[in-house]
């Protein structure tokens, strides 16, 4: 199991196995979050843990015995290969059977989402991209054909959706903009009406039943578009029904009157519901979506997280390569032809270019989109040439079928060159989207791999050594504090009680928490006594090279620790170097020499020789000797330092015996 | 007049159901402006119980119309009615979870 996220759904998934639905639906976890506890049976989506725990439960009725590990591990790759099938469904939908041939091959293979759907990956989006293409594809089934049993269908397949991942809001607001665009555009029908209305109220009271999702629905900004659409397809349905049973004029008069103080009403109600409060405002994660500047500006831990860095151009093409060029041939080809699907995958593709190009985690929700275009552009323009592709033979014929298709010199040798061309495009996709899965996608980051100098490889297990010590040498009582990063891997494997991990759901309680990685060590003590810490783990990437290493992270800590009231001590300037720049030298500040952080991970390094001709201490990350060698822990002892020392744990020391001694 | 002339028995057996389910909603929502919306999932679950039936009766009438026999070609008068009653199904097993 990868990274660290599958870490607590792999945990909440033995627990529903071990325990049943009720308990897992009850569950109170007091084993995080000291002394606070999770909720985990109403904070979490259950959809991915309900979905591999049937699984398993199926399978092992029949008495094919397997450990609930390996249905874990294998669970994203299953339902990748049934996202294919329904892409290939919908683009078939959209266009025709031979364009979803080729965007379900290219969804196949497509880097953007197997980033997220390797085998070990056991996270929301493994099932949430499949659940809401089936969405999709159904909600498209439903507009085509107006009955009401598809609406019923694509209102089931929201409510798996819901229950799979937070990123549902997508869905819920753009099938409500593909409605509203299909009103303007003179497109509203009776199918529309009826598909729109059917799935909206009861995809509603379905997605009700999350106990995470709650009241959301009626209650929160993010949800009110879909409230809004919803009540204006019946106003546009009454006003066509008005429309063709009364006389023009007075039509006229009423269709004005009503329209203006309708929209005031509207408009009132929506200004004054949100003024009282009784819609919650759009909340800072969604919000950061559309103002991008805001999460860095107010919430720091939002902002410190890689995957939601706004996404390079290097990103899309590596994420993406041939689909970076074949989206605008895909859409340019919906315009050509538009209907009420094609306007759906155009505002789908706009959306998603717009949010992936916010945040890198986004680009898992524009691969698919873009293999659907792409399909439709690599299908038309090979559909177009082949036709041109003509040999002796086939002259008379053109001449029995009469068709007004324009001809132009060696047309049939252009069209050989467009598709071999075509072909070379679609090899080197292959060639480019296997080497990406085997070099950038395929290491299970818990386990790190690098090249020796002698080209033998290096196996860095130090994550797991570290967590199984500290399995078999604790109480299990004791409570361990580290970066929120690690809380899943903690509770997951070494099975002990932690402050914060990475559900980041109370920022003051890992603001204490960063408070106490940057203070001097007697601060950090009051802090750690308050918390009754007993062991606290750090990661060092110094001796080996690893970059995601605490010391890295060190800044965000700061940041974060000096974001509420109890930090006020903390400022980020004051672990900075004269010059204003972070080192870890002699030149680095007293604040960031003496703080708990620095201490913890060099602790003993200035003994330590890394590298040939460098002195000793010498940081391999950051490039620099360190400043503060020699040194003693007053309130720490060292308790395990794995192999290449990535892994550091310190023990807290009891308070003495006798005071001020 | 010219709805009672010109519509259907079936279309007028539909609209008269609407306009009752039209009466429960309109009650519900006036109880709870009254009472106070604790407890809310009832509530919530009652209303869009309501409005839910409401539209899947409207859609019913849509699908069954004589008038619009061109938009829907496929779906037959019994095909239409075997949808209502799934979706009402489904709908109802919701509510009846959500009820509390």
């Amino acid at each position: 199991i990868h990274e660290f996220d599958p870490y607590f759904n792999y945990r909440t998934t033995k627990h529903l196995v071990e325990n049943g639905y009720y308990d897992f639906h009850n569950w109170f976890d007091d084993r995080a979050w000291y002394p606070l506890g999770r909720i985990i049976g109403g904070t979490i989506y259950p959809g991915l843990m309900v979905t591999a725990s049937s699984i398993f439960n199926a399978l092992n009725f029949l008495n094919i015995t397997i450990n609930i590990r390996n249905v874990c591990v294998f669970l994203a790759p299953l339902f990748s290969s049934f996202t294919v099938i329904v892409v290939y469904l919908l683009t078939k939908e959209v266009k025709d059977a031979g364009a979803g041939l080729v965007a379900a091959a290219m969804i196949a293979i497509v880097p953007g989402y197997i980033s997220r759907s390797v085998a070990g990956s056991y996270d929301n989006e493994g099932i949430a991209i499949f659940c809401m293409i089936l969405t999709y594809f159904l909600w498209i089934k439903a507009s085509k054909t107006g009955s009401i049993s598809w609406s019923c269908m694509c209102a089931l397949a929201y409510f798996y959706m819901v229950s799979s991942w937070g990123g549902y809001v997508f869905l819920i607001n753009l099938i409500p903009i593909h409605v509203f665009v299909l009103m303007i555009t003179g497109r509203f029908s009776h199918r529309i009406y009826v598909a729109y209305c059917i799935t909206y109220s009861l995809g509603t009271i379905l997605s009700m039943q999350i106990p995470f999702v709650g009241f959301a629905p009626v209650e929160t900004s993010e949800h009110m578009a879909a409230l809004g659409v919803f009540g204006l397809c019946q106003i546009v349905a009454f006003v066509q029904y008005l429309q063709a049973n009364m006389s023009p004029n007075a039509f006229n008069v009423l269709y004005k009157g009503v329209l203006t103080v309708g929209v005031l009403a509207a408009g009132l109600s929506f200004g004054v519901a949100t003024f009282l409060g009784k819609i919650a405002p759009w909340t800072g994660r969604f919000y950061s979506l559309l103002d991008p500047s805001y999460a860095k500006n107010n919430i720091p831990i939002i902002a410190s997280v890689s995957e939601h860095q706004p996404t390079t151009w290097a990103s899309f093409y590596f994420d993406l390569q041939l689909l970076v060029f074949m989206f605008p041939v895909g859409l340019y080809y919906c315009f050509k032809e538009l209907t009420d699907a094609n306007i759906f995958v155009i505002v789908y593709s706009v959306t998603s270019i717009y949010f992936a190009g916010v945040m890198v985690r986004l680009m898992l929700v524009l691969a698919p989109i873009m293999c659907i275009m792409s399909g439709i552009g690599i299908s038309t323009t090979l559909s177009t040439y082949m036709n041109n592709l003509q040999s002796e033979q086939n002259l008379p014929q053109t001449h029995k079928n009469k068709k007004k298709v324009a001809d132009y010199p060696i047309k049939s040798e252009i069209a050989s060159v467009m598709v071999m061309v075509v072909g070379v495009f679609l090899a080197t996709f292959v060639f480019h989207c296997t080497w990406v899965t085997s070099e950038a996608y395929s290491s299970p980051s818990i386990v790190l791999a690098a090249k020796g100098s002698g080209g033998d490889r290096i196996i860095f297990d130090d994550f797991r050594e570290a967590y199984n010590w500290l399995k078999f040498n604790t109480p299990e009582e004791a409570k361990v504090m580290s970066w929120w990063d690690y809380g899943y891997q903690l509770t997951a494997m070494a099975n002990r009680t932690i402050l914060v991990d990475n559900n980041t759901w109370n920022n003051t309680h890992i603001s204490r928490v960063g408070q106490a990685m940057a203070s001097p060590e007697e601060h950090s003590y009051t802090i750690m006594k308050e918390l009754d810490v007993d062991y606290v783990l750090v990661i060092f990437g110094g001796i080996s090279g690893y970059s995601s290493d605490d010391i890295n992270k060190f800044l965000w800590m700061i940041r974060i620790g000096g974001s509420t009231p109890e930090g006020a001590h903390i400022s980020e300037s004051d672990y900075y170097s004269q010059s204003g720049e972070y080192k870890v030298d002699k030149e680095a500040s007293s604040a960031m020499l003496q703080s708990l952080m620095y201490k913890m991970c060099y602790y003993r390094f200035g003994e330590v020789m890394t590298e040939q001709g460098k002195p000793a201490g010498w940081d391999r990350v950051r490039n620099q000797e360190i400043g503060n060698k020699d040194f003693e822990l007053d309130v720490l002892e060292e308790a395990f330092t794995s192999e290449h020392w990535i892994v550091r744990i310190y023990k807290v020391k009891d308070m003495e015996n006798r005071g001020n001694s | 007049s010219e709805y009672s002339a010109k519509t259907p028995q079936k279309l007028k057996l539909i609209d008269a159901y609407l306009g009752y389910i039209m009466l429960t909603g309109i009650f519900q929502f006036a109880y709870c402006c009254l009472v106070g919306t604790f407890p809310f999932n009832a509530f919530l679950s009652g209303f869009i119980s309501t409005v839910a039936s409401f539209i899947l009766g409207v859609c019913l009438r849509i699908q069954t119309n004589p008038a619009n026999m061109t938009v829907f070609k496929d779906i037959s008068v019994e095909r239409a009615f075997a949808d209502f009653i799934f979706a009402h199904c489904v709908l109802h097993l919701v509510v009846m979870n959500f009820i509390g």
